[in-house]
């Protein structure tokens, strides 16, 4: 009987603090391999097709952990800033879902969203402020 | 016991009948103030099922010095009862001097079982009032949940939450498909094996439901929530505790016939006076009784 209670507690506990790690570590490895994304992107000592291989891979890792943050339930209701701020930017944040969606190559995507096109590239005027 | 220690007692014991008996608050601060229960209201203890709750509390208080004490007192009043019983028995088989030394220790062991159940009672209003307590804070951490949940802030971050999920799941497809296109690319072991494990949770998910430790309570035929279920649990002690207040006013009443009693032993052996019979009221001196000593000569 005092061993089937023992047993009980340590279950009980275990699940309570299963349950109650509402961390955000899907969303924060999400955000490390996007920040890895944009070095690959912004990386001008990258030849086209070193870039593009790059940026392949990391578009497979960004698939799996856009879909993990997705199905993380212990995100939803989340009082973290940092959850809030995710998913307030869609876009931004499932980078490649949103891509595909939109039909536009990720790097095009990012500008877009960035509100950089090739137009207001070109447009631009270098100058000192 | 003989009568001379008999006499010297009997002033002083219905001084502290009329006194701590009568007002059985003052009673209670005999009580070892170490004997305590602290309860903490772990998250565990939020978190598990509903009808375990309850046992779950008793196995504390079990552990806890208050408890330990609660059960060395009831052995003592199991005592004094017992004790009462057979002076009670034996109170009718002697008489005289006897008689008044056995109602004299019937008074002690009343006196003696009087306070015990004072003691008694106040640490069991202790126990109650730190189980109301523990009952009250649950209620109070489940109500907190329950209002951060559903406010603006949190519903619209489940609400944006939610069309984010229905977003990605439009596209899931076309994205893997763009995998599979990718020379790059190679489907992961987490793409291969998420789809097996979710099938496995949805299973696990459905025995939890199913399980009979997740069953709500049920009561007079109706399924309560956890919040009802504590709010029954929380009016069972109001009702322990509003008994217990009866129950002083019983003992209040039991000690003030203790003191009726002890008053009126004490008038009866002063009037015996010291060596045993009551002393007789004196003849009065009568004129019609003398008459006789003045005739005849």
């Amino acid at each position: 009987m005092n061993g089937y209670l023992k047993i009980m507690c340590a279950v009980i506990v275990l699940g309570a603090t299963l349950t109650a790690q509402a961390d955000n570590k899907s969303l924060e490895n999400l955000e490390r391999e996007r920040v890895d994304l944009m070095k690959v992107m912004l990386d001008s000592s990258l030849s086209v097709e070193e870039r593009a291989q790059r940026i392949g891979v990391s578009e497979q890792r960004l698939i799996d952990l856009e879909r993990m943050v997705m199905r993380d339930d212990r995100l939803i209701g989340s009082k973290d800033p940092l959850v809030r701020r995710a998913f307030a930017d869609y876009d931004g944040t499932f980078l490649v879902h949103a891509s595909v969606e939109s039909k536009r190559h990720i790097v095009d995507f990012w500008m877009q969203t960035l509100g950089l096109d090739t137009q207001s590239i070109m447009s631009s005027k270098q100058g000192r402020k | 016991m003989n009568t001379v220690q008999l006499k010297k007692g009997q002033k002083i014991f219905a001084w502290v009948f009329a006194t701590a008996f009568l007002f059985p608050t003052v009673g209670a601060a005999s009580i070892d103030a170490g004997l305590d229960w602290q309860p903490v209201v772990s998250e565990s203890l939020i978190r598990m099922p509903a009808k375990y709750l309850n046992s779950s509390i008793e196995r504390d208080f079990q552990k806890s010095t208050l408890a330990s004490g609660l059960s060395t007192l009831e052995t003592q009043l199991m005592t004094e009862v017992s004790k009462m019983q057979s002076m009670m028995k034996n109170l009718k088989t002697v008489e005289g001097e006897a008689n008044a030394a056995l109602r004299h220790d019937l008074l002690l062991a009343k006196s003696n079982y009087l306070e015990l159940m004072s003691d008694k009672q106040s640490l069991k209003k202790r126990a109650l009032n730190k189980k109301s307590g523990v009952y009250q804070k649950v209620l109070s951490t489940l109500q907190q949940k329950r209002l951060l949940a559903s406010d603006p802030v949190s519903a619209s971050l489940v609400a944006s939450q939610k069309s984010a999920r229905e977003r990605m799941n439009r596209v899931v497809a076309d994205v893997d498909e763009l995998l599979l296109q990718n020379p790059f690319s190679k489907v992961s072991s987490y793409q291969k094996e998420y789809g097996v494990n979710l099938a496995k949770i949805e299973q696990l998910k459905q025995a939890i439901n199913k399980h009979k430790g997740s069953e709500n309570p049920i009561l007079n035929g109706q399924t309560l929530n956890r919040e009802q279920y504590i709010r029954f649990l929380q009016s069972n002690v109001e009702s322990d505790l509003a008994l217990l207040d009866q129950e002083q006013l019983m003992l209040g009443y039991m000690a003030k016939l203790v003191a009726l009693d002890a008053q009126s032993l004490e008038h009866e052996l002063e009037a015996r006076g010291n060596d045993g019979p009551l002393t007789k009221p004196l003849a009065q001196a009568r004129l019609m009784n003398t008459v006789d000593l003045f005739l005849g000569q």
